[in-house]
């Protein structure tokens, strides 16, 4: 049977494929992508939720159609969206990957950072009249902007595409030093399907009778837990299941129960 | 059981007949909406000019 890490680097890779099946015009859908993916991406297939949100406030309208998707999004898979699926999440995974140890930096989990993220980037997108925080995503510098520069030989390099180069220098140096940086901090996606971590229908779970309480399972966190009650409740929990090959006693699983 | 674990199932169905109502409040024209904006590229977000 496929390891779980394996099979979590095999779903992570053909996510990418599939948010890039837009190629052509009849493939590109106005369905929302699960992830924090760019739809300025010359292949896009799917639209990016927060940029979705940002144009709808921008225009002063209530963005039923966004809000109800992300909710059932969140209620099956809560983070697992981030966790197994997110593009700009496998490319935080690579350089950890590479990176071959524990964070460089050693900063304490802090929930709410990103909440504030969220809420700051509404708040300039409807000040402004404009998606503001698409001028200074750093997934859009690296899955459009650089991308766009390649293949579009039509445009040219204005003002925000070096801005955009330097949010994604920065945002690389951060995952360098700190594991999921984007993730744990900062990611406004990654605040609206943390708040349906304790009730989505796929998750991590603790079984509590198991534990013998050895922090094994946190030894190879990418969030950094330092807490096993952490572990597919927080807010900032991935549900990646690193911490199931870890477990010696078996006491994490990936939970699928409809009813608890 | 705890209270919290009793409640869950009745707090999902809640969530998901809330998210149905939202979808299909709009989707029709939102979705559409949606759509163009995949479908236009924003050079101004992008920092490109052409």
């Amino acid at each position: 049977m496929m390891k779980l890490g394996n099979l979590r680097l095999a779903t992570q890779f053909l996510a990418i494929i599939i948010v890039n099946l837009g190629f052509t015009q009849t493939l590109k859908t106005g369905a929302l992508c699960p992830a924090f993916f760019c739809y300025g991406c010359p292949w896009a297939a799917f639209a990016c939720p927060i940029g979705t949100l940002q144009n709808f406030t921008a225009v002063g309208m209530f963005p039923y159609y966004a809000i109800g998707t992300l909710g059932l999004f969140g209620l099956t898979l809560g983070r697992f969206w981030c966790g197994w699926i997110c593009p700009f999440g496998t490319v935080q995974d690579l350089i950890l990957r590479v990176r071959r140890r524990g964070d460089l930096l050693n900063l304490p989990p802090v929930p709410w950072t990103k909440y504030l993220a969220l809420i700051a980037i509404m708040v300039t997108a409807w000040l402004t009249a404009d998606a503001f925080f698409c001028k200074l995503c750093p997934s859009g510098s690296l899955f459009a902007a650089i991308p766009h520069r390649f293949v579009s030989s039509e445009f040219d390099f204005g003002t925000f595409f070096y801005v955009h180069l330097i949010t994604l220098a920065v945002a690389i140096i951060l995952f360098v030093l700190v594991g999921r940086f984007w993730c744990r901090y900062l990611c406004p996606l990654g605040a609206i399907f943390g708040l349906f971590n304790n009730v989505s229908i796929l998750k991590v779970k603790l079984d509590m009778t198991k534990c013998t309480e050895c922090k094994q399972c946190l030894s190879n966190c990418p969030v950094n837990f330092k807490e096993i009650k952490d572990i597919g409740r927080s807010s900032d929990c991935i549900q990646c299941g690193k911490c199931i090959s870890e477990c010696p006693t078996n006491a994490i699983y990936i939970s699928t129960s409809l009813k608890n | 059981m705890t209270e919290r674990k009793r409640c869950l199932p009745f707090v999902r169905i809640a969530i998901f007949g809330l998210c149905l109502l939202l979808i299909a409040a709009r989707a029709g024209e939102e979705y559409e909406l949606v759509r163009a904006s995949v479908r236009f590229i924003c050079i101004n977000c992008l920092g490109l000019s052409g």
